[in-house]
């Protein structure tokens, strides 16, 4: 990334941060529901101050690293049947379409009722909602493999298992990444959801807590937070990770 | 002989509505360290004969036989290269060539042997490279190079170069004639290039198409190298041109005729 283009982002951070303090400055809303750039800045230094804003980034982060790699798991499992079995593909695959279709807040209720007000009821919404758009990905990555390079393996005398370790799976990896890239979205933005009608701790559940105390500065400093991981995470992990692996397999 | 094709026929689909007969009744014998070359238009079937010889595709009448050993699946003893050079994206140069050797070689006999055919086609500087960084040539020359690593009794080649450009098509082709003098392995060529059948080959099989057959065979007795200019490779080239000129149209008007356009 070159100077200019981090400075024009900058610039334009302190350009809407500015225009935020003069409608702030104008006094048309009251601070409870308007509060000024800074107050919220020195709510977030307060919260990570005192603790509570890293417990629940912690707790948050525990949600979501045992609820992806389940997600990751049974995802890659139902992706790879479906992938290599037509019949199974043909008898459950559009279940599997209209499974990933259904908005994640919709599973809080239901895990709720069966968990109770638990954590595991939070990390059952992140497997939720990470399985199934890891198994489509998952699906596709097997069933867009190269039918050449499974021919050429073939005439070097690598087929059936050994052609599905040593041909099938590596040339699934770019689908793979996308599919990874995906779940995480997808699991980050169920575990808000989870944690917002949890009874924490977790981000979320401080973002409800915030709100059931008029506390407008903390909503908007932890909405940031939220904003900040999931651009950050998406852009420095995933995205390069996927990136690199486009353009060695040849696809960038 | 050393390969062997007796009636040896191809079709697709099963049931009798759409079956499409690709050839019949192919006969061929090869000798063994012959550069054979198998010239037809598009839609003869030679891609066909060829993966059959690979073992990628059924026989549907007669057999195809190596050594006297009816051919029934692939098998390293017949490698292939085909017209996409077909590497693997994850693995480095030298990875891919030590591909076919894993579990059949210890790691350091794979490892030279990679080596060695890399020197053979001219690519030991990129061994640690990957494929993404090489040429459409330099990734056609690896395959090669994998393909000979295997030690196979034949090796098919299945329009090669058919995908490079002119420059480096030629290259290849002085490059492919010094490993086949080198390693004498038997070479199966396919290709509907006239001037790379007559340029490479000891011997050229003509086929025709619609029904795809042999229509021609010849041994191409001019010395190597054989310059473009020679009197007895332009003879060949203008003899073979004249016997395809007629498969070509039968081709080209079916082809239009499919596109209802009237021709005449």
């Amino acid at each position: 990334m070159n100077l200019s283009l981090i400075t024009k982002r900058i610039v334009f951070l302190v350009v809407v941060a500015g225009i935020w303090q003069g409608i702030y400055a104008l006094n048309i809303f009251e601070d409870i529901i308007f509060p000024s750039p800074l107050t919220v800045v020195s709510s977030l230094y307060e919260g990570f101050a005192d603790g509570d804003l890293v417990t629940a980034l912690g707790a948050s982060f525990r949600h979501l690293f045992s609820g992806l790699v389940l997600a990751i798991l049974f995802g890659t499992v139902l992706g790879v049947l479906l992938g290599k079995s037509r019949e199974a593909d043909e008898t459950a695959g559009m279940y599997l379409v209209a499974l990933q279709s259904i908005p994640s807040i919709v599973w809080v209720p239901l895990a709720i009722m069966i968990f109770g007000f638990s954590e595991a009821a939070v990390v059952f919404v992140v497997v939720l909602g990470g399985t199934f758009v890891m198994a489509l990905n998952v699906r596709s990555a097997i069933r867009s493999v190269p039918p050449h390079l499974l021919r050429a393996a073939r005439t070097m005398g690598v087929s059936g298992v050994s052609q599905f370790f040593r041909v099938e799976i590596p040339a699934s990896v770019p689908y793979f990444m996308s599919g990874l890239r995906l779940a995480w979205a997808f699991s980050w933005r169920a575990l808000m959801a989870g944690e917002l009608l949890s009874n924490g701790p977790g981000l979320g559940y401080s973002l409800r807590y915030a709100q059931d105390y008029a506390r407008m500065d903390q909503v908007i400093g932890i909405i940031i937070i939220i904003g900040v991981i999931g651009a950050v995470v998406d852009q420095l992990v995933f995205s390069k990770l996927e990136k690199n692996v486009m353009k060695r397999w040849g696809i960038l | 002989m050393f390969l062997e094709f007796e009636d040896t026929g191809k079709r697709f689909g099963e049931a009798t509505e759409n079956e499409f007969e690709v050839f019949k009744g192919v006969n061929i014998s090869i000798e063994n360290n012959q550069f054979v070359s198998i010239l037809g238009p598009s839609g003869c079937g030679k891609s066909t004969l060829l993966s059959m010889v690979a073992g990628l595709e059924d026989t549907s009448e007669g057999t195809i036989k190596l050594e006297g050993q009816e051919i029934t699946g692939p098998d390293p003893e017949r490698g292939m290269v085909f017209q996409q050079p077909s590497l693997f994206p994850w693995l480095t140069v030298r990875e891919n060539v030590m591909f076919p050797l894993k579990k059949k070689r210890s790691k350091k006999e794979a490892e030279a042997r990679a080596e060695h055919f890399l020197k053979m086609v001219h690519l030991s500087s990129s061994s640690s490279r990957y494929t993404y960084e090489l040429s459409g040539g330099m990734q056609q020359r690896v395959a090669i190079a994998r393909a000979l690593a295997m030690d196979p009794k034949v090796l098919l080649m299945d329009e090669p170069f058919g995908a490079l450009d002119e420059q480096t098509r030629h290259i290849l082709h002085r490059e492919l004639l010094s490993i086949w003098e080198e390693t004498r392995k038997t070479i199966l060529f396919v290709t509907h290039s006239i001037q790379e059948a007559i340029k490479l080959s000891d011997r050229v099989i003509v086929m025709g198409t619609r029904p795809g057959r042999i229509i021609a065979d010849f041994s191409i007795d001019v010395p190597r190298p054989r310059a473009r200019d020679d009197e007895n490779v332009i003879g060949w080239e203008k003899h073979v041109m004249e016997l395809l000129e007629k498969e070509i149209d039968k081709v080209l008007k079916e082809e239009l005729d499919n596109e209802s356009v009237s021709y005449n």
